[in-house]
């Protein structure tokens, strides 16, 4: 059965077995807890960036009996990539269409009364300094 | 203060404001010819009126604009998007073009669940039909400022949106 490793077991490794530190300095500027926070937040809209960013940056060999060795992906670039799509796909504004049916309909007959072009009606702006 | 800021009022004055609620109003639909003795379908609608309050108190204008108003569960069955939790929260917030939530009505004998205008679709009625036909009513709900005033503001604002075919491109980190 493959190992799952829980988040626990990754906070765990990182600190037993301190990993090559990635050469980008951007990526330790990152704070893990920040890291692991997202990976946990609930927000729904974050699941992809939340799952993309896990496997991207852990790697493990799973066929092994011994405690999983963690190491760090140098991705910075894929840190900036990723929050970027995230940004751009959040919708603003739903642009959303129901149809709805009026309450009630009937069919009348009518008869004309008169038929005339409408007359223009002007109004004009109120006078604010009186005369 | 929430009593501070009511939601609805209930009124039977002759003057027609914006924010009025017309039961049933009946919206004629002429055929595309029209000949002696035709038909002509009237449909009904509960609607709001949109048009500004200046404008019918004195009278300036001759039509006055109307917006439907649905029951936010009835918009449920119709369309999907209003059934997730998500989508009826975008909508609270003003985020779902052409549609605004309004809050539910506790007032007895008016009492009602969340209602939604419709801004897609805009009717018109003559000033001087709506006026006898609110006055057969009796009394009506009204809806009372800000809350008014902010359907003026959503209405204004679906109309005035524009899309851009090219914008700025987004702000990144470099």
């Amino acid at each position: 059965m493959m190992y799952q490793p829980t988040l626990e077991d990754v906070r765990y490794s990182f600190d037993l077995y301190p990993c090559h530190s990635p050469v980008s300095s951007a990526i330790e500027e990152i704070d893990r807890d920040e890291i692991f926070d997202c990976l946990l937040a609930k927000p729904r809209k974050h699941e992809y960036l939340k799952m993309t960013l896990l496997n991207s940056f852990v790697q493990y060999d799973s066929s092994s009996f011994l405690p999983p060795h963690f190491e760090m992906e140098n991705n910075t670039s894929l840190i900036k990539e990723l929050t970027e799509k995230a940004i751009s796909e959040e919708v603003l504004e739903y642009d959303v269409f129901v149809k709805m049916p009026p309450i009630k309909e009937q069919i009348v007959r009518a008869k004309i009364k008169s038929i005339e072009k409408a007359s223009i009606h002007i109004v004009e702006p109120e006078e604010f300094y009186g005369e | 203060m929430a009593s501070e800021y009511p939601w609805y009022d209930v009124v039977d004055d002759e003057d027609l404001m914006q924010g009025d609620f017309i039961m049933e109003c009946p919206i004629v639909v002429p055929p595309s010819e029209i000949s002696e003795g035709f038909e002509a379908r009237i449909l009904k609608y509960n609607v709001v009126i949109m048009s500004q309050s200046c404008d019918l108190v004195n009278k300036k204008i001759d039509l006055v604009l109307l917006c439907p108003v649905w029951p936010l569960n009835d918009m449920e069955k119709e369309g999907s998007f209003f059934q997730s939790i998500k989508g009826k929260e975008e909508l609270r917030r003003g985020n779902v073009a052409g549609y605004h939530l309004l809050n539910k009505c506790e007032i007895t004998g008016f009492d009602r669940d969340y209602h939604v205008v419709d801004f897609r679709n805009i009717y018109s009625v003559p000033l001087d039909f709506l006026i006898e036909f609110a006055k057969k009513q009796g009394k009506r709900l009204r809806l009372l400022p800000p809350y008014r005033e902010r359907l003026s503001q959503d209405f204004a604002r679906f109309f005035m949106r524009v899309g851009l075919p090219v914008d700025i491109p987004p702000f990144s980190d470099k």
